[in-house]
């Protein structure tokens, strides 16, 4: 069995500190791989307070060929099914996930998300951009959520939809911008019908698509009323898009013969 | 949800009148607070049910031609959920550990089924019209409610500072100010910060550093929101839902005053004095302290000398 730990909070003072010296701390991240004992450089009062909210103790893994999309989705669920339990309004916090990512999974989130430019820390290690950003932006929040709105215990696999996910962020990233994507419903009848079509089309399905698919979405939604949209009927709204848009980009470059098998 | 002054492409019943294509009609989304001490763990909508005076609409709805839902959002916590509705009332009640901050509580009438549309009610402009409507289209709106929810089951019952001081690398010569949304952030130099962070503990200076960082600060933050009552006309229920910190000086200025600091008052608020006041009169206590450490280091510079 496994122990139980408290959860913790980053103080709002050290995570106010780090905000406010983001260029130092971006610099950190980028020199200290190992652990984050940097930040009392930066805050050295009081940096985690003890939350009455208990969890397993459980680990993430790291990469040992340091490229993380090979851990990516077995540590997805290994958070998902950790931290589920806990109420939704620790799991939207920003602190809560600071202490993870700072405290916890350090190393983990350092492979998870390697600082590229000075505004990484920002981004993706706190909440800079507002809660809800925040949280689909976050190194490990943004993995806890790919796995919250995409397991579906009626699958045989209840992480088929995740596993796709995962395979290609950006297969659920465009939807996440959107205050609908709230409604698991609807993202789970959006992934089903995206999986659908790229199990037929296969590579000729493009990423640019689904950026244009969330559009169509919330053009969709534009005089509808969204969350009530059964899961079914946005399945097939979106599948019948979708294939609109592959065989209408195909129809430019493929033989007759290409079209016939694509329809 | 909210709709806003977003305008369809055939008429819709807007609560708010100025944006609604009928007549004469209302629609709207009424409940009641519950008691907070009956169900402190909820967020519950006593009694909800919506109010219609439409005929046609009505009918439509008896008949399952159109539906009417509840939508309550929570954006920070990716919480958004429907909840069916009708004239008669229930009650709605969302676990509060599922909301933090911002929620939106909207109100709405959607088709269920694909009908031709017209209503003796429409404005005149779409008199005569029949407008083909098809399955979850919206056909009345109420924006309804936004509420602030601040839930911590945890959280002890400390008062916690509306002040916070914050090193910070982008500012070098001058402290700034920051209008959080929890606290008031005083932003100060990294080498400021250093000597602060050594003295904050000593007693003899909490009237010194209120003085010359908290009072400032709240001058400048009163002042703020004074112009925005004034020249943006912005009520203080929205000034309040924005900056959670003035509630704790709206509490705090009801003890000193003895009376509710209220929109009308703020309009006319000397806030230099209120600033000084509320934080204990603590500008004249930093020159009394400034005496009382002078005259000690003077008597100290004697024993030295003996």
């Amino acid at each position: 069995m496994n122990n139980k730990i408290n959860i913790c909070f980053m103080t709002d003072e050290a995570l106010s500190t780090l905000k406010a010296n983001a260029l130092t701390a971006n610099n950190y991240l980028k020199t200290n791989k190992n652990d984050s004992q940097w930040i009392r450089e930066i805050y050295d009062g009081k940096l985690y307070i003890e939350k009455k909210q208990k969890i397993n103790d459980f680990e993430l893994k790291v990469s040992p060929t340091g490229d993380y999309s090979e851990v990516d989705f077995q540590n997805s669920i290994i958070l998902y099914e950790n931290l589920k339990d806990l109420p939704p309004y620790i799991l939207s916090d920003e602190r809560f996930w600071a202490w993870l990512n700072f405290e916890k999974f350090y190393k983990v989130a350092i492979q998870a998300m390697p600082v590229k430019s000075n505004s990484t820390f920002l981004n993706h290690w706190v909440y800079a951009q507002g809660n809800r950003r925040g949280v689909f932006f976050g190194v490990l929040s943004r993995c806890f959520y790919r796995v919250a709105l995409t397991v579906d215990e009626r699958l045989d696999d209840k992480y088929e939809l995740t596993r796709f996910v995962i395979k290609n962020p950006e297969r659920i990233r465009n939807l996440t911008w959107r205050a609908f994507s709230s409604e698991k419903h609807l993202v789970l009848g959006i992934i089903k019908a995206e999986k659908d079509i790229c199990d037929k089309y296969g590579n000729v399905v493009r990423n640019s698509i689904f950026t244009e698919i969330a559009k169509e979405i919330s053009l969709y939604a534009s005089v509808r009323l969204i969350d009530v949209v059964s899961e079914e009927d946005i399945y097939n709204f979106v599948y019948n898009k979708m294939k609109e848009m592959v065989l209408s980009e195909f129809n430019g470059n493929a033989s007759a013969e290409e079209l016939i098998n694509l329809l | 949800m909210q709709i806003g002054k977003k305008i369809f492409p055939y008429p819709t019943l807007n609560n708010s009148k100025n944006v609604s294509c009928f007549k004469n009609s209302r629609f709207g989304l009424v409940y009641e607070d519950s008691d907070a001490s009956e169900d402190k763990d909820y967020l519950v909508l006593k009694n909800a049910h919506i109010e219609l005076d439409n005929e046609s609409l009505i009918s439509l709805l008896k008949d399952g031609t159109i539906n009417a839902v509840v939508i309550i959002e929570c954006s920070s916590t990716v919480f958004r959920k429907s909840y069916d509705v009708s004239i008669f009332p229930k009650d709605i009640k969302v676990p509060l550990s599922s909301l933090s901050e911002k929620v939106v509580i909207s109100c709405f009438l959607y088709a269920t089924k694909n009908f031709s549309y017209i209503n003796d009610d429409f404005l005149d402009d779409y008199q005569g019209y029949e407008f083909q409507i098809e399955k979850y289209d919206i056909l009345a709106i109420d924006d309804g409610y936004v509420t602030n929810i601040e839930y911590d089951e945890s959280k002890d019952k400390k008062v916690s500072s509306i002040f916070r001081i914050i090193k910070d690398e982008f500012v070098t010569d001058v402290i700034k100010i920051n209008e959080g949304t929890k606290t008031i952030e005083i932003h100060m130099p990294t080498n400021q910060y250093s000597l602060y962070d050594n003295m904050k503990n000593n007693d003899n200076f909490q009237c010194l550093f209120f003085s010359i960082l908290a009072i400032p600060a709240l001058v400048y933050v009163l002042q703020e929101i004074k112009d925005q009552i004034i020249y943006e006309e912005v009520s203080l229920d929205e000034i309040s839902f924005n900056y959670r910190w003035l509630d704790s000086i709206r509490h705090a200025y009801k003890k000193i005053y003895n009376e509710e600091l209220t929109e009308e008052m703020f309009r006319d608020l000397d806030v230099v004095e209120v600033s000084q006041k509320l934080m204990n009169s603590s500008t004249t206590s930093a020159i009394d302290d400034l005496n009382r450490l002078t005259i000690a280091n003077i008597y100290k510079g004697d024993d030295d000398n003996e």
